[in-house]
Formats: structure tokens, C-alpha cells, sequence
């Protein structure tokens, strides 16, 4: 890009600072969630609310989707909830911004599962879908990590919809509060990825013999790439690496490894010195305070956002810087790339459904040209590679970029 | 038989009448004529005659048969023989017999002797006899009756064989000759129309019964000639004649030169060697091929001069003209192949408009073609030079001529694409001659100067956005809009809606859009214009087509309209988009990509809502155009978007997408991109959507900051930039409820209240309770003694009321404070909680206000104003909120002060009522600031402004109060002079009533600008702000003096100024109204063994 890039559109409507964003329901909403406890949700190809709600009564930490009409939400009021906003039920809920201090009160949606959480540090909650279903119901299952309700450095694990605590995960070392996690199943192993209050990344992995409750959990990583704590971390798509930013300036690349490979040079959790206690790849980046870092689903770019205002793109093979996003006049606390490839995939069918009875292959070029207006924005919204910023004023700024 | 029988007894009867008719007829014509009797006699039996005839055919014109004609001839012929004798009457009555004899009495059996006998005495009635000049000319109706015997005869003729051949024997031939020579001549000079018309008949019967074919070709060049003579100067002849003249030269021609008539001469030029001799008879030496080769020349030259009127405005003569190209291409193909450009040219130009009368005519233009596949070429040929003309015709004056251009090129694209000739040379031809042409026009209408002027600020006036009813949805043209070139535009777009199908259309307009994107200046205009003409034309032709068949399965995507809209809408967006970054973009494109949006808007109706996000804005932003056309076109199209959209009105519109406007105008004024049209567009939405807005906008107020910083060396625009904050704050000041929200905690007024006066209830009242306290002591006293102890508690409360309270009894004291101190604790507590953060609106109307004190010194002076407005505005809104507001009183205080001193009155005017509001919401808050003003400037500038004030109006009143002079104004006091407070008074007393008298004399006197001279106004604001300083600050004493010397003239007429200052002091008011002399004396008290010196009305001078 030649010249300085300007964001697509502002959303405006939050009263406080903006600290969690997620894209969901097939990109066609944008979820933003403010230190007072709101979560927006925003439709993306009208740019304006549909549902606004308070879910907690402290500020949101984190927020994710669950198929096609779950939202997780996790606050600083010690909850961790689970909602269900179908597309059908929005039109019944209030759309009344934050902004708006004389509305009228809000109705809640359906709360489907809350968990009380420990939300003392500011760690987010990580989830992955559990690789067997344990459960005979057909109901989605998840596996949910927060920080333990007591100890800070400690992880545990939950399970959805049960409601259940699975594992606690112990620190490995004394590291400070656990600031940010990672859940998912790498090498058919569920795997978790933390970050230290110390600037300690680490990836412990439950022990093969996954069919017993309380499994052994090895650490098969672990490094100190920062001074400073970290404040984010996020996990490669496919899921070979992971990237980590911290309150100094640095952001680092840490390899996801296997666990055998961890446990024939290191084994059990006592391994503190192995090959495999170096990053990748750490850059400074010579701006302090980056947090809310994300990878695109793409796995190519990442993008952080700046305590100096400014959300930075980054290639995440060079780490290397490819472009500033200039538009908040105050710092910048979560981001969050729309997915592209699921988006892609996704919006294929979109036109009509009898896509399968005619030749797909000539058939796409006159159905794109009988869109109409609206559907073509429909489509563009949720094609989009839309990176949204969230800043400390309560606004996001929606950017169309790479 | 029977018929046989009936015929032959209405033969008999007739007979029986016309028999004492002719006989007597017969003895009188017989002998050359003698007398006038005799010949009157003779014209009676002829029209006796010719009546009864008449009146038989018109009854049973078959007992009429030649015998009978031979019968009655015989009288008329000496009649004819002796013409000369006779009055033209009844050589007139007696042709009219002849007439009604040839047709109803020989007719098909007509002599050939009698033929050329008539044939002979006709051309000598018309023409005269040959040799000898005529006596007397020929009056119309002899002509015009002898043309009309001589059609009849030659009809006659032609129906006989016999009579025809003999018509054109050698011997007959001259006399026939001579016929054509006459009847010719009647055709070019005819005295009337009618007998051009008759003479036309004739030579048309000529050449309709005359078979022979070389005497025809022989007489060709003559009568071709002659025909063309007169059909080259139309506006010599009557319609009737030139429709006459042209289906006789139809006649004419079809009838030698058609293409049976030629063929065997054709034949002979294939091989004309085989009869190298060619004098086998006469009519081989004439119908020769080089005769046909010279002759078809001719008539070439001769068609392209007939052909000339095409142009002409009548209808029959058009129709006429087109009957004889299609006719003479019909039957004279091969002939006259030479011609056949021009002739389908003609044909083309002449078809009918409508498809209607086209099925009525025999044979139209494209059956011509789709027999005679090289008349669709050639009329291929015509389209394209027409195609590459029209440019340069578009570049000429003549508006019909440019009108008539595009009307055939129409007509001839419509048969080109009817006979599926369309080639691709000839689409791209028209899509560039289009484009060319429709810049010339766009280029030729650059050039007009722009007439209308609308006020700017009319458009953007909230108030004719908010009217729903009565909304403009029509556009004023933008390209041809002159008055002369709205025919012509109303053809071209008739031509661009009818060019080719609807795909084609599509075709050409995304070509255009192409043209578009790559050209400038008005080529560009034209080709935007025409693309967005063309996709129109496309939408409507396909509408038709669509309700009836589906074919969006067939339709391939490049000629789908839709797709040609939204290609040409996007375009539209860019251009809309892009208005504040290059001011070089033709205003006729804007207007043009603001009908398309409208255009879209209307297909897409209430799903076009989403692209209100990138259109709206810009489009309201044209509403502050400079140019007039922009701003109504913007009208325009947001009333068609509202409707489309379905909104009941534009504000509707507004208020429902201020967010989308929100965001454009925050992301343009975050780069800087402002325009005084966007804070314009800016003040309109706040105007619009009023305090609820104002929480979204702290971005774009940085924004504005931002710009103020960058540009503060623009005082116009630093102005806009204002003008737009000012609409916020004036919104954001309405809306207490979002303003504070539990932090109101400064007094709700600082105006001062008169203490109590004290009556003898008070002094009662005191004497009670210091009784009752006594006596309360007292018992106390005795308690304490009694419990012999002295461990009263001390008291909880200091004693008696509060300095400032009004006093009330002491149990209502004790009550009320009591109440206070838990009003007190409460708000301690309250500090502990700690108070609500500041709402965003509250916050950023601060922030609007502080940033005043640093543009109150701009140089100009109408800023000055309006940012002392603003602050007059906000400040009721921020002051409840002391601890906030006052620090910015605080800071924006010394700069307000100095606009007191401002060069422009209007600043003055102003700054005063801010300093009244400052007053009024701050309070004791400025009572330092204002005694250290006063004393410093202040209180001067009061003096000088009355003097300023009061000499304005003796000016004015020099004749009306001559007494009042300068001389004896106001003196000015200092500070250290020692009677401070009486020396103005009484000094400047007498000239006050002076100035008071001169108000009212001024007043009623009527001259001058009296109260609205400047400097009256600066008083009388003075005054405003001396009121609000007494009656909401508090002042110390000398001050005051001084302020109630200021006033002292006006107390007595204005009670607003009296009551302030009586609220403070009324004895020193009642004492400055005693000085004026305006009280009256009071009574002398009268008391026994005092004497009172009575009390003096003083007379103020």
C-alpha cells in the first residue's frame, strides 16, 4: 500500500475502553466486549448494532463464538458465560449502545452455561472442542482453560456443557500469574500454551494415556523470551508454532512441539534445559506494550495492538513489520482478524442452494451478476479481510487490509 | 332484356330531353355568332344542356352511350369553333359537357378523330393557337376545365386501343407533342394551384395511357424538366401542387424508365454489337442504351434536387416524396441503380415514425432491402456517413438541423438492426459519433454562463430538508440544458433509448463507462451521460421483455443491465467519493453521478439502506456546493433516496443514518480532509439529530481541534469550523438530562435577594425569644442546681443562624440547620463515593468552551462574535457543575473582559451579554475579577460608552433639543477625586434628564437611527450587563455608587434596573431618584415642639 491506510469505518457506541473483539457467526458479526461489562455485537455489512447486552458487571475479558449462534463471554465479575444469540432472537433484544445513557433496560439473552471463573489476573479464557466426545448427548462439547480459581499460576480446565473442572494444570516453575493461554490439540495431544507474569512462555501437554481423568501433563516447552509479563499469546493455525507479545517491546516466535520429541531429551515435567527452551524467532519490535495479538486464520499475518495507539500488522514467517494502522488517538487493547478461508469457503453456497443440481462451474458467473445490491454487500462484508481494532476511547476501527 | 329495354328507354328519354336542347343549340352555334342576345341565348342552351347531362349521369350514366355523345357534340363542336365569339362562360360550360361526354359518353369507344380533333382544340383552349399570338389570355376556369377535358380525353384514349394508337402516329405526334408542351406549361405557370394541379392530372394521364414507349422517352426530358423547375422552389407552391407534381414525376418516371420498360434496352447494352446499324425504326434510335445512360444521368441531377424535400415540413409532401423513392426503387431498380443512394436515403429519412402506417403501405423500405440485397447495403452505406456526420452536425448552430440528424440516424438504425445488418463497424461508429456528438453539445453548454443563483445557506437550512411534503424528485438537466437544445436532447435520448437491443445497449454503455474512466473535460461528461442514458434505456426495454419471459438463465453476464448499473453506480460512488480531493471534476459529472445514485437508489429501494454508508454523506456534502446546479441536484437526490428508501422525509433519512455521516465526516476530518462543506453538512446533522448525537462525536471535535490547530490562520474557515462547534454545544446545552448526572453542586441561582426589611413583628419576635431564652437560661440554671452538677454538654451547634441565611424564627433555624448538617454529612459521603465521572457530552462541551480563549483574538471579528455566543450559550449548561466550571470561567474570564474593548460594536454587543451570562452562572465567583475590571478599564468604558451613547443622540437631536450641548455632559470622575460617589451624579444629573427628554423627543420625532445607532445599542447593553453584575455579583459599595450613577437616569422608566439596584441599596436609589427631582416630597412630619423644615421637590435642572 502506497499510501497511509485509512479504516474502513469507525463503530461508535462503546462508552469505555474496548478489551475483547471477536468476528463470529461466519464473519457477519463482529463482537466487542468494554470495561463496563457491554458486549456489542455488530452487524458488519450495516455497520450498526443488533444485539447490545451487559453480560458482566466488570470489564469483559475475553470474548469467542461457539457455532454458528453461541457466544462465550468472560468477565471480570468472575463468570465465564455462554449465551445463545441465534439470528432469529436478535430482533427481541435491545440495540441500544452504551453510549446511550437513557436507554431503556436491556434484556438479556438466553444464557445457556456460567461458570464461576477466577478472573482476578487479566488471562483470558482459551477453548478448544475436545477430540473424543466423552458425553453420549449430541451436544457440541468444549473444553474451556481459565487461571485456577485459587492459585493464579495454575490453569484449569472446564468442560462444556457439563460444566465440570477436568484438570488444573500446575505452573511449570514459579512463573507469576498465568497471563495468557492457549488450548488446542496438537500432535492429537491436548495441548496447552501459557504465558507468565515473568515473560515465561510454556506448552504442556497431557500425556498420551489421555483415557484416564487426570493425565499426566508434560511440559514440552518453555522459555523466557521477555522481560516484561506477557500479554497475549496466539497459536499458529496450524498449530507448528505459536507467537507471544509482551508488555517490552519484544514479539516472539515459539515452536509448538511434539511431546515425545520433548520427552526423549527431557522427560516428566522436571526438564528445565533442553534444545527445545529457545524461541524461533524473537524481533524487537522497539514499541513496548503490544497486546492483543492475533494470527489471521491464514496462518501469514498477525497484528497487535499498541499501548501507543497504533495496531501494527506483521508477517508472521519474518516477523517483520508490513504495515501501521494510524487512526485511534489512544491505545489500542484487542484486535481481530475476520476469518478468510472459512469466510471463502463459506460464502460459496450463499447464492442459492441448488448450487449441486447445475453445473457449478458456469453457474457462478451470471449468479453473481443477479445479486442485488444488498447481497453483494452481504457477501463483501463477510468476505472481507477485515481487521478490527479496539482502542481504550470505545471505539473500533474496522480496517480492509491484506 | 329487360335491362337491354330499360337501358334503351332511358336512352330514349334522354334523347327526348336533350334533343330540344341540342337542336336549337345547333341552329345558333352553326352561324358565327351575331349579337349579344344570340350568344346569350347560346350560353343558356349549353348549360341547359350540360345540366341535363349532369344530371342524368348522375342519376343512370349508363343511358349515356357514344351515339348519344356524337349527338350532343355535334352543337358543342361549333360551339368550340367559333370560341373566340363567345364569353369565356360559356366555352366553360360547354368544356364541362365535353368533359362529362368523354367520360360517361365515348368513353372507351372514343373515335380516334375525335381524339386528336379534342386533342388539338383542348391544346389550342389551354395554350392558344401556335403561331398567332393569343388576343386574350385564358382565364383560369377555361383552363382549368380544358385541363380537366383533356385528362378525361387522354383517360378516354388510353382505354381505347385504337384512339391510343392513333394518339401517337406520326402525323399526331407533334399535336401531342404540342399537348405536353401546354399542359406543361399550365403545370409551371398556372394562374392557380388548381389548374397546376389539373395540369398535372393530364400529364399524369398522359403517361399513364400513352403505351408507346418512345414517344413517352421523347417527351421525358421536357416534362422531367419542368417538374423538377417547379418542385425545386416549394415555397412558391401550394402543398396540393408539389404532392401533384411528385406522384406525377412518379408516374413519369415509373412509366419510361421502369425496369420492364428498359429491359430490352438493357438487353441491348449486354450485347450491342449485335445490331451495330440501330436504325431499324424510330423508336430504336431514341431507346438506345446511350440514351438510357444520358437520361439516367439527368434524372439523377433531377432527383437530387426533388429529393431536397425531404426536409419539408408537410406531412403529404414527405409522403408523397417517400411514396416515389420507394416506388422508383421498386420498379425502377435497375434503371436507375445510380440513384439508389440518395433515393434510399431519402427513403429512410421518409419512412414513416411510427411501425403503424409502415404495414399499410404496400411496400416499405425493408422489403426493398430483403429483395434487393444491395438497397440494404447501400442503406448501410447512408447509416454510416450519417453515423460519422452527426458529430459534425452536433457542432453546428442549427438546432432542427441536429434535431432532423439524429431523427433519420434513428430511423435508419432501426431498419439497419431490422434488417440484421448490424455490424460491429457500424456499433462502434455509433457509440463513438454518439459520444463525440454529446461532448460537443456538453462543451457548447460549458460555455453558457450560470444564471440561477441560490443562496447557499438555503440548502443546507434544515428546514426545507425537514418539509416532507412537496419534494423536488426531478432533476434540472444537466447536459443540453439550454432552452433551444431541448428538442434536440429529447430526440437523442429518443434515439439512445430505440439504438439496438437492450444488451446492446448494455454493451455500449460499459463501453462508454470505459470512455469514461480513461477521458476528461467534456468527452468525459458525454460518455458518463450516455452510459448511464444507455443503461437506463437498457433497464426500461427489458422491463417490458422480463414481464413476460424469463431469460436471466440465457442472459450471459455482460449484457445484464443490473450489472451495467452497478458498474456504472460504483463509478458514480468514486466520483462522489473523491469531490473533496481534486475540485477539478466537472460539475456536470457530479450532477450526472448524483442521478445515478438516485437512479440506483430507486431500483434497489429499500435495499439500497446498506449503501447508505458510503453514499449518503458525500451526497449530502454537494449540498454545500458552490455551485447552485450541485446543491439542487443534491436536493434532489437525497428527497428521491429518502423516498426509495423509505423514509417519510430527507431529515428522516439524516437522522436515521447519522451514524453512516458520523463516520464519513470523521474519517475525512481525520486525514484533514475538511471542506467548509463538510462542517457545514457537519452543523446540519447536529441540527438535525439534536443532543443525541453529541456523545458520538468526541472523535470528530478532536478532529475539528486538530484542524483548528492546522489552520488557525484561516479565519473563514476557522469560522466553519466554529459554526460547527457552536450547533453542538447549542445542541449539547439541551440536554440537561445527559449533561450532569449527579454532580450539580453549585447553587441553582446567584441572584441577590433584598435582606428582609425589620418590622415590629421582627422586633417582637427578638424580644420573645430573648425572653424565652432568659428564661430558659434560667431554668437551666435552676436544673442544674437542682442536679447540683455542671455537666451540661456543649453545645452541638454553633448559635444563631447563618451569616447569609435569611432570618427565620429560631425553632424554623434550629430545623433548618439541623437538615443542613445532614445535607452536609450526605455529601461527604457522596465526595467519598466519588462523583460520577463526567457524562462524554458534558466533557466535550468543556473541551468546545476552553478552546475558546484561545481564538477570542482572532482577526476576525465575526468569529469573535460567535465564539463569544457560544461561550453566552454554554456556560448555563456546564455551570451547575461548579467545581468544573469554575476553572474555565477562570481561564476564558481575562480574554471575555478584553472583547469589552473590541473595535466592532457587534463584538461589543456581544461581549456584553456573555459577560452578563458569566455573571449570572458564576456568580460571587467574579466579584474580585469585576471590582479589579471595574476599577482598572471597566468602569471608564462605562462612562465613555454613555457619553458615546448620549452625544450620538444630541447629534441627532441638535434641532429638536438645541439646549442640550456638548459642553455640559458627563464628568469624568477619578477614583482619587474625593467625592466619589455624588461628584458623577450631580455632575452629570443634568444632562442625563437632558438625554432622557432627547430619547423621548428623538423618539417621537422619529429621526436619525435613534436607538439602533451603535452606540445607543452599546448602552443599552452596557446597561444589561451593569444589571446582571449588580443583581448576581457582589460588588463593594463605591461600586456600586458608581453604577447607580451610570443608571441613574433610567431608573425611573426602567424598572428591571431599578429592582437590581434596589435589591442592593433602595436608599441610594431613592436618594439618586430625589436628586433627579422625580420623587415628590414627602410630607413634612408634623410633631409637636419639633419643627421639620419642609422637604423640597428638588427640580432637576
Amino acid at each position: 500500500m502506497a499510501e497511509t491506510p485509512h479504516p474502513r469505518s469507525i463503530l461508535r457506541g462503546h462508552g469505555a475502553q474496548v478489551h475483547a473483539l471477536a468476528f463470529v457467526r461466519n464473519n457477519s458479526r463482529l463482537a466487542s466486549g468494554d470495561a463496563v461489562g457491554f458486549v456489542v455485537l455488530w452487524d458488519l455489512t450495516t455497520l450498526r448494532p443488533t444485539v447490545v447486552w451487559r453480560p458482566h458487571e466488570n470489564a469483559i475479558l475475553g470474548i469467542q463464538g461457539w457455532g454458528e449462534d453461541c457466544i462465550i463471554t468472560h468477565g471480570r465479575d468472575h463468570k465465564l458465560a455462554v449465551w445463545k444469540i441465534s439470528s432469529e432472537n436478535e430482533a427481541g433484544l435491545s440495540r441500544a449502545l452504551p453510549l446511550d445513557s437513557n436507554a431503556p433496560p436491556r434484556p438479556q439473552p438466553w444464557l445457556l452455561h456460567l461458570i464461576e471463573v477466577n478472573t482476578m489476573n487479566f488471562c483470558t479464557f482459551a477453548s478448544c472442542p475436545p477430540l473424543e466426545s466423552t458425553a453420549q448427548s449430541s451436544e457440541p462439547e468444549l473444553l474451556v482453560a481459565v487461571p485456577n480459581t485459587l492459585a493464579s499460576e495454575s490453569i484449569d480446565i472446564f468442560h462444556l456443557p457439563s460444566q465440570t473442572r477436568r484438570d488444573t494444570v500446575k505452573s511449570p516453575g514459579t512463573n507469576g500469574m498465568v497471563m495468557a493461554l492457549a488450548l488446542l490439540h496438537a500432535y492429537d495431544r491436548l495441548t496447552l500454551v501459557a504465558g507468565y507474569e515473568n515473560g515465561v512462555a510454556a506448552v504442556m501437554q497431557l500425556s498420551s494415556d489421555s483415557s484416564s481423568d487426570n493425565g499426566i501433563w508434560t511440559v514440552t516447552y518453555k522459555a523466557k523470551a521477555h522481560s516484561e509479563p506477557i500479554l497475549s499469546l496466539d497459536v499458529a493455525p496450524d498449530h507448528s508454532y505459536f507467537l507471544t507479545s509482551a508488555a517490552d517491546a519484544i514479539v516472539a516466535k515459539h515452536p509448538v512441539l511434539t511431546a515425545s520429541a520433548a520427552q526423549t531429551s527431557a522427560p516428566a515435567s522436571s526438564a528445565t534445559a533442553t534444545a527445545h527452551d529457545y524461541p524461533i524467532k524473537v524481533t524487537n519490535t522497539k514499541h513496548a506494550g503490544q497486546q492483543g495479538l492475533r494470527l489471521r486464520d491464514d496462518g501469514r499475518i498477525f497484528a497487535t495492538g499498541g499501548w501507543d495507539a497504533m495496531v501494527r500488522v506483521y508477517s508472521s514467517k519474518t516477523l517483520k513489520e508490513v504495515a501501521v494502522l494510524k487512526w485511534h488517538q489512544v491505545g489500542c487493547y484487542a484486535v481481530a482478524f475476520a476469518n478468510i478461508l472459512s469466510s471463502s469457503a463459506s460464502s460459496a453456497p450463499l447464492p442459492g442452494a441448488s448450487a449441486e443440481k447445475e453445473g457449478p462451474g458456469q453457474d457462478v458467473g451470471p449468479r453473481t451478476g443477479e445479486l442485488s445490491v444488498k447481497d453483494r454487500r452481504i457477501q463483501h462484508a463477510k468476505t472481507a479481510h477485515w481487521l478490527a481494532a479496539g482502542s481504550k476511547d470505545g471505539k473500533i476501527s474496522l480496517w480492509d487490509v491484506f | 332484356m329487360t335491362t337491354n329495354n330499360t337501358a334503351t328507354l332511358a336512352r330514349n328519354e334522354l334523347f327526348k330531353q336533350l334533343k330540344p336542347c341540342c337542336v336549337p343549340l345547333s341552329q345558333i352555334a352553326i352561324r358565327p355568332p351575331d349579337g349579344a342576345p344570340a350568344v346569350r341565348n347560346l350560353t343558356e342552351l349549353v348549360e341547359d344542356l350540360s345540366g341535363i347531362i349532369n344530371r342524368q349521369v348522375n342519376r343512370d350514366p349508363s343511358a349515356f352511350d357514344d351515339k348519344l355523345a356524337d349527338y350532343v357534340f355535334f352543337p358543342l363542336s361549333h360551339v368550340f369553333r367559333n370560341q373566340n365569339y363567345y364569353p369565356a362562360r360559356t366555352i366553360e360550360v360547354a368544356l364541362r359537357g365535353l368533359t362529362t361526354l368523354i367520360v360517361h359518353g365515348w368513353k372507351s369507344k372514343i373515335a380516334p378523330q375525335i381524339v386528336e380533333q379534342l386533342l388539338i382544340l383542348l391544346t389550342f383552349i389551354v395554350g392558344g393557337v401556335p403561331g398567332q399570338e393569343s388576343k386574350h389570355g385564358v382565364s383560369e376556369e377555361t383552363s382549368l376545365e380544358a385541363l380537366r377535358a383533356l385528362t378525361a380525353l387522354i383517360t378516354a384514349a388510353g382505354s381505347s386501343a385504337a384512339a391510343a394508337a392513333s394518339l401517337v402516329e406520326t402525323k399526331t405526334i407533334p399535336a401531342l407533342g404540342h399537348t405536353v408542351t401546354v399542359v406543361l406549361q399550365s403545370v409551371v405557370d398556372g394562374k392557380a394551384p388548381d389548374v397546376q394541379a389539373e395540369a398535372l392530372r393530364a400529364l399524369q394521364s398522359i403517361f399513364t395511357c400513352i403505351k408507346d414507349h418512345a414517344a413517352l422517352a421523347s417527351f421525358l426530358p421536357g416534362v422531367v424538366s419542368s417538374l423538377t423547375r417547379l418542385l425545386s422552389t416549394p415555397a412558391r407552391e401550394k402543398t396540393r401542387v408539389l404532392v401533384a407534381a411528385i406522384s406525377a414525376l412518379k408516374v413519369v418516371l415509373v412509366s419510361v424508365l421502369s425496369d420492364l420498360r428498359t429491359r430490352s434496352i438493357s438487353a441491348k447494352t449486354q450485347t450491342p454489337e449485335q445490331n451495330p446499324d440501330g436504325t431499324d425504326d424510330a423508336s430504336q434510335n431514341v431507346l438506345s442504351p446511350a440514351w438510357l445512360k444520358a437520361t439516367v444521368s439527368q434524372i439523377k441531377l433531377a432527383l437530387a434536387t426533388v429529393l431536397k424535400l425531404r426536409a419539408s415540413k408537410s406531412q403529404s409532401v414527405r409522403d408523397a416524396l417517400g411514396n416515389l423513392c420507394l416506388t422508383l426503387l421498386d420498379e425502377c431498380h435497375t434503371t436507375l441503380e445510380n440513384c439508389a443512394p440518395i433515393l434510399v436515403e431519402s427513403a429512410i429519412i421518409l419512412e414513416p415514425e411510427d411501425g403503424a402506417s409502415s404495414t399499410m403501405m404496400a411496400t416499405s423500405l425493408q422489403d426493398l432491402a430483403t429483395i434487393y440485397p444491395e438497397l440494404g447495403e447501400s442503406a448501410k452505406v447512408t447509416v454510416y456517413s450519417w453515423i460519422t456526420s452527426l458529430p459534425r452536425i452536433m457542432q453546428s448552430a442549427d438546432e432542427s438541423h441536429k434535431q432532423t440528424a439524429i431523427r433519420n440516424l434513428l430511423k435508419g438504425t432501426e431498419l439497419v438492426t431490422r434488417l440484421q445488418l448490424d455490424s460491429s463497424t457500424l456499433n462502434d461508429a455509433v457509440s463513438l459519433a454518439l459520444r463525440d456528438s454529446i461532448s460537443f453539445m456538453v462543451a457548447d453548454g460549458s460555455k453558457q454562463a450560470i444564471s440561477p443563483v441560490l443562496s447557499e445557506d438555503d440548502a443546507l437550512s434544515s428546514r426545507q430538508l425537514a418539509s416532507p411534503g412537496g419534494l423536488a424528485a426531478n432533476y434540472q438537466l444537466v447536459v443540453m440544458s439550454q432552452e433551444g437544445q431541448l428538442k434536440t436532447r429529447s430526440e437523442m435520448l429518443n434515439l439512445i433509448a430505440k439504438i439496438g437491443s437492450a444488451s446492446q445497449q448494455v454493451k455500449f454503455g460499459l463501453e462508454m463507462l470505459d470512455y469514461t474512466r480513461e477521458l476528461t473535460g467534456p468527452s468525459q461528461v458525454a460518455s458518463y451521460w450516455l452510459s448511464f442514458e444507455l443503461v437506463k434505456a437498457a433497464f426500461s426495454r427489458s422491463s417490458d421483455v422480463d414481464d413476460f419471459l424469463d431469460l436471466s438463465s440465457v442472459a450471459t453476464t455482460s449484457d445484464d443491465p443490473e450489472t451495467a448499473l452497478q458498474e456504472v453506480y460504483t463509478f458514480a460512488v468514486s466520483l462522489l467519493d473523491s469531490q473533496d480531493e481534486s475540485t477539478e471534476i466537472d460539475w456536470r459529472l457530479e450532477a450526472i453521478a448524483l442521478e445515478v445514485t438516485a437512479y440506483a437508489a430507486s431500483r434497489s429501494g429499500e435495499a439500497f439502506r446498506p449503501e447508505l454508508i458510503d453514499v449518503l454523506y458525500p451526497v449530502t456534502t454537494f449540498l454545500g456546493s458552490p455551485h447552485p446546479r450541485l446543491r439542487e441536484h443534491a436536493i434532489t437526490t437525497l428527497n428521491i433516496v429518502a423516498a426509495s428508501c423509505g423514509y417519510t422525509s430527507v431529515s428522516e433519512l439524516i437522522i436515521e443514518n447519522v451514524d453512516y455521516m458520523v463516520n464519513s465526516v470523521s474519517l475525512r476530518m481525520n486525514t484533514l480532509d475538511i471542506t467548509p462543506a463538510s462542517t457545514k453538512v457537519l452543523t446540519m446533522m447536529t441540527r438535525l439529530t439534536g443532543s443525541r448525537l453529541i456523545p458520538y462525536l468526541d472523535d470528530v471535535v478532536a478532529s475539528i481541534f486538530a484542524a483548528l490547530d492546522n489552520y488557525h490562520g484561516y479565519p473563514v474557515f476557522v469560522e466553519s469550523l466554529f459554526a460547527a462547534l457552536k450547533e453542538i454545544v447549542e445542541q449539547g446545552a439541551k440536554s440537561d438530562r445527559l449533561l450532569l448526572q449527579g454532580r450539580e453542586n453549585g447553587p441553582s441561582t446567584h441572584k441577590k435577594h433584598r435582606p428582609q426589611p425589620v418590622t415590629i413583628d421582627d422586633l417582637v419576635d427578638l424580644l420573645d425569644r430573648r425572653e424565652e431564652r432568659r428564661k430558659q437560661r434560667e431554668e437551666e440554671d435552676v436544673t442544674a442546681e437542682a442536679e447540683a452538677k455542671g455537666l451540661q454538654a456543649h453545645p452541638q451547634r454553633p448559635w444563631g443562624p447563618g451569616k447569609n441565611k435569611p432570618k427565620g424564627t429560631f425553632i424554623e433555624e434550629m430545623e433548618r440547620t439541623e437538615g443542613e448538617a445532614e445535607e452536609e454529612t450526605r455529601g461527604d459521603m457522596d465526595i467519598e463515593k466519588e462523583k460520577p465521572p463526567k457524562t462524554p457530552t458534558y466533557t466535550l462541551l468543556e473541551k468546545v468552551a476552553y478552546l475558546t480563549q484561545h481564538y477570542l483574538t482572532s482577526p476576525a471579528p465575526t468569529l469573535r462574535k460567535s465564539l463569544l455566543d457560544l461561550l453566552t450559550t454554554v456556560s448555563p449548561a456546564l455551570s451547575p457543575d461548579e467545581d468544573a466550571f469554575l476553572p474555565l470561567i477562570n481561564a476564558v474570564w481575562p480574554v471575555v473582559v478584553a472583547r469589552l474593548y473590541d473595535g466592532e460594536p457587534f463584538v461589543v454587543l456581544a461581549a456584553c451579554d456573555t459577560l452578563g451570562m458569566l455573571c449570572r452562572t458564576a456568580g460571587d465567583f467574579l466579584a474580585s475579577r469585576i471590582k479589579t475590571e471595574w476599577w482598572d478599564a471597566l468602569g471608564k468604558w462605562c462612562r465613555e460608552k454613555k457619553q458615546a451613547a448620549v452625544q450620538a443622540k444630541t447629534r441627532n437631536n441638535r434641532i429638536t433639543a438645541p439646549r442640550s450641548t456638548a459642553g455640559d455632559t458627563i464628568l469624568v470622575p477619578s477614583r482619587a477625586g474625593g467625592t466619589v460617589a455624588m461628584t458623577p451624579l450631580s455632575s452629570s444629573s443634568p444632562s442625563s434628564s437632558a438625554v432622557g427628554a432627547g430619547t423621548v423627543m428623538n423618539r417621537e420625532a422619529g429621526g436619525g437611527l435613534g436607538k439602533f445607532a451603535s452606540a445607543a445599542q452599546i448602552w443599552e447593553a452596557t446597561v444589561r450587563l451593569l444589571v446582571a453584575i449588580v443583581s448576581h455579583v457582589r460588588i463593594e459599595a463605591e461600586m456600586f455608587d458608581e453604577v447607580l450613577g451610570l443608571l441613574a437616569d433610567r431608573l425611573e422608566r426602567d424598572p428591571e434596573v431599578r429592582e437590581a439596584l434596589e435589591t442592593i441599596n433602595p436608599d441610594a436609589v431613592w436618594f439618586a431618584l430625589y436628586e433627579l427631582g422625580v420623587i415628590d416630597p414627602l410630607p413634612t412630619p408634623v410633631m409637636e415642639g419639633v419643627e421639620f423644615p419642609p422637604m423640597k421637590k428638588r427640580v432637576g435642572l
